[in-house]
């Protein structure tokens, strides 16, 4: 483990100096704001929020470490802002915030709302802190590793990722693996990258680039979540208020919950790390972690704060955690951060391919420096803000819905100025409803097209340097050992919901959809 | 966030045993995956055929080339299409033609706007756009066109003045 992060050449310290401008502190308490926002709203997810924000953000002409400041602070910020209507309103703002409801919504039924939201807060600061550490010390002795990677090796790296998001993501594995499948034929999609031979773009000019993940990913989650809404308000379902009147914990509550606030972060921050697996899957598990190691009198799932600690700190640890295989591997964890690595790419930084903390010190430094500084942020905003956040949701459907296909469009639009991409967004869209209709997962297709181009370059380089010999992959123990990984992840989720008789797969399906 | 448990609960049973009287609806209760299937048989199929069309070029001589993922990804993909086929989960509810009329409507909406947003600019398109899906999510006429026009003009002032973000002006040459 490398301890001599304050003597590499640009470090945390020059991260927070740089971090610290006017500049930055306003586009982090900005991203901080809108990312709360985005996560108070039911259906609007993180990935959405960063993928419309995205080519929006390309217009306002920031250096490369600002516009990721802003969007890496969205992102944690959905993070808080998805538990406070888990709690007020038993609905989860975000995909990970649903194992929050159990125990969140049952302490505000009992008026205890404002000390949910405390607890909440309090642990997703000190999970989120936590996280930055972990990063800090495992993202560079990591990534060291990786740059001695070969072509096969970071093939099955990436068929490592496909595996856990496929088995994890969803209620089907097959439906998981035809989704990534397909991601990665999308990634086929206009001219090879080694022979400049062109593929399947129907004769369209536009399509020789390739398709633009961020107008996949908002076609697939934006507008088909506007889409499955409607159907929503078609049948008629509503919600009910319940009040916070004064957002604060007593000592005693806080200690009584800090154990299930670190047990949550450790939890969450190493199921972050693994590749494929969310935020979403980190809050269900240490919550039923933390219901088998404290529930001695049977008190979670009826207003037990520790129930409410355990998953938020662990939905922000992990977001936190997911960053690591991020900048290391170049390979995401979720949804969002397939989106943020797209983004990263789109920079001309390719985490993975070398190594981030000393090709680009000062993004990445800077960029954790900022974690720190929005976690904090995130605190203050949100025991004074939370009441005028809910408020939010009082604005209605009819006109929160077009006002995100509105900016959706907008911001396709501003990519390249092509109608072509509107459309293209609104057949993914259209596509994206029927699948979460039919319980296909979604993030796999957007992580297979982000890393598809990279899968078939090392697949290519892999064989051709070995004369097209396909045991090239099971070469050396490193190989061996991600292939065995691969069958275990794809496998063994099976194996244990079949003994378990379905519930364990259950679970994870409901939090994952939308991991 | 789908809201049907008690469904979903008992699907696993009934599906592995092939009970006649299924809980969820009809014999054709495993239609939706079989279709989903077939359609994603007949896309592998078509995605490893169209790799004959691909026009070589100089570059690519050897065994591995650019067909050579495209050729075993859409084998796999007609391997788990057909998995699917055989072994399908249960339907999902698909709701009444009062969901499906105005999905298609907001569906083609959002295709039209894609089509005419050049020609007419974006706060006349964009407030249209919003009145429209406005109303298919059961919002007041009379408070949709003031909200839409004063949401489009105020998108379209801080795009362009602030975000220097050129919108489509339209054939009024306005925005």
């Amino acid at each position: 483990m490398d301890f001599n992060l304050l003597l590499m050449d640009f470090n945390l310290w020059d991260g927070f100096v740089q971090a610290l401008t006017l500049e930055n502190l306003i586009l982090a308490v900005i991203g901080c704001l809108l990312g709360t926002l985005i996560g108070v709203l039911p259906g609007i997810g993180p990935i959405t929020g960063v993928a419309i924000l995205f080519p929006i953000t390309l217009n306002l002409g920031l250096e490369d470490a600002s516009t990721l400041i802003l969007l890496a602070s969205v992102y944690y910020g959905t993070q808080y802002g998805g538990s406070t209507t888990s709690i007020l309103l038993n609905v989860p703002g975000e995909a990970s915030s649903v194992v929050t409801t159990i125990d969140g919504y049952q302490m505000a039924k009992q008026g205890r709302a404002g000390q949910a939201l405390a607890i909440s807060a309090i642990g997703s600061f000190i999970a989120g802190i936590g996280a930055v550490i972990g990063l800090m010390l495992f993202g560079p002795p990591l990534s060291d590793m990786a740059t001695n990677f070969q072509s096969p090796e970071k093939f099955m790296v990436v068929m490592l990722a496909f595996a856990t998001v496929s088995s994890l993501a969803g209620k089907s594995l097959i439906k998981g693996l035809l989704a990534v499948t397909l991601g990665v034929m999308l990634a086929t999609v206009g001219n090879d990258l080694q022979t400049g031979v062109v593929r399947y773009t129907f004769g369209e000019l536009k399509l020789q680039e390739g398709l633009d993940f961020v107008i996949i990913a908002i076609g697939l989650f934006a507008v088909s979540e506007v889409l499955t809404l409607l159907e929503d308000t078609v049948r008629g379902e509503n919600v009910v208020f319940e009040k916070a009147e004064r957002i604060w914990v007593s000592f005693k509550e806080f200690m009584f919950s800090l154990g299930a606030i670190i047990r949550g972060s450790i939890v969450g921050f190493f199921i972050g790390v693994l590749p494929g697996t969310g935020a979403s899957v980190a809050g269900f598990m240490s919550y039923g972690l933390e219901r088998r190691f404290s529930d001695r009198d049977g008190t979670f799932g009826k207003g037990d704060i520790r129930g409410v600690a355990a998953p938020e700190s662990a939905n922000n640890a992990a977001a936190g955690g997911s960053l690591v295989p991020l900048f290391t591997l170049g390979i995401p964890g979720s949804g969002t951060t397939a989106v943020l690595l797209g983004i990263l790419i789109s920079m001309g930084i390719r985490p993975g391919s070398g190594n981030v903390f000393e090709d680009s010190p000062e993004l990445i430094w800077t960029l954790i420096a900022s974690m720190f500084i929005g976690n904090a942020i995130l605190l203050l905003l949100n025991f004074p803000l939370v009441k005028v956040f809910v408020q939010i949701l009082r604005i209605p459907t009819w006109f929160l819905m077009p006002v995100i296909l509105v900016i959706s469009y907008i911001g396709v639009y501003s990519v390249n100025n092509s109608s072509l991409d509107i459309t293209i967004m609104t057949i993914f869209g259209v596509l994206g409803y029927f699948m979460r209709k039919m319980d296909v997962p979604l993030a796999p297709i957007l992580l297979g097209l982000i890393l598809g181009d990279d899968m078939e370059q090392n697949f290519r380089r892999s064989l051709l340097a070995d004369d097209g010999n396909y045991l090239t992959f099971l070469n050396g123990p490193l190989n061996i050992g991600l292939a065995i990984a691969v069958v275990v992840v794809l496998f063994l989720p099976q194996i244990l919901n079949k003994i378990r008789g379905g519930k364990i797969k259950d679970e994870f399906a409901d939090a994952s959809a939308e991991v | 966030m789908t809201d049907m448990p008690q469904g979903s609960e008992q699907a696993p049973q009934s599906a592995d045993q092939s009970d006649p009287s299924p809980v969820v609806s009809g014999p054709n209760r495993f239609a939706s995956d079989r279709a989903l299937g077939i359609l994603c048989l007949a896309l592998g199929i078509w995605y490893v055929l169209e790799t004959r069309n691909f026009v070589l070029t100089a570059f690519t001589t050897g065994p591995i080339g650019p067909k050579t993922l495209p050729i075993l990804l859409g084998i796999a993909f007609v391997g788990l299409a057909l998995i699917l086929i055989f072994k399908p989960d249960e339907s999902p509810d698909w709701g009444t033609f009062a969901v499906w009329s105005r999905l298609a409507a907001v569906v083609t909406t959002s295709f039209l706007y894609g089509q005419v947003l050049q020609l007419m600019g974006f706060i006349v398109a964009s407030t249209v756009l919003s009145i429209v899906i406005g109303l298919f999510f059961r919002g007041p006429i009379r408070k949709l066109v003031p909200l839409s026009l004063g949401f489009t003009i105020a998108v379209a002032f801080v795009f362009n003045n602030w975000l220097e973000l050129r919108l489509p002006p339209g054939w009024w040459g306005g925005f």
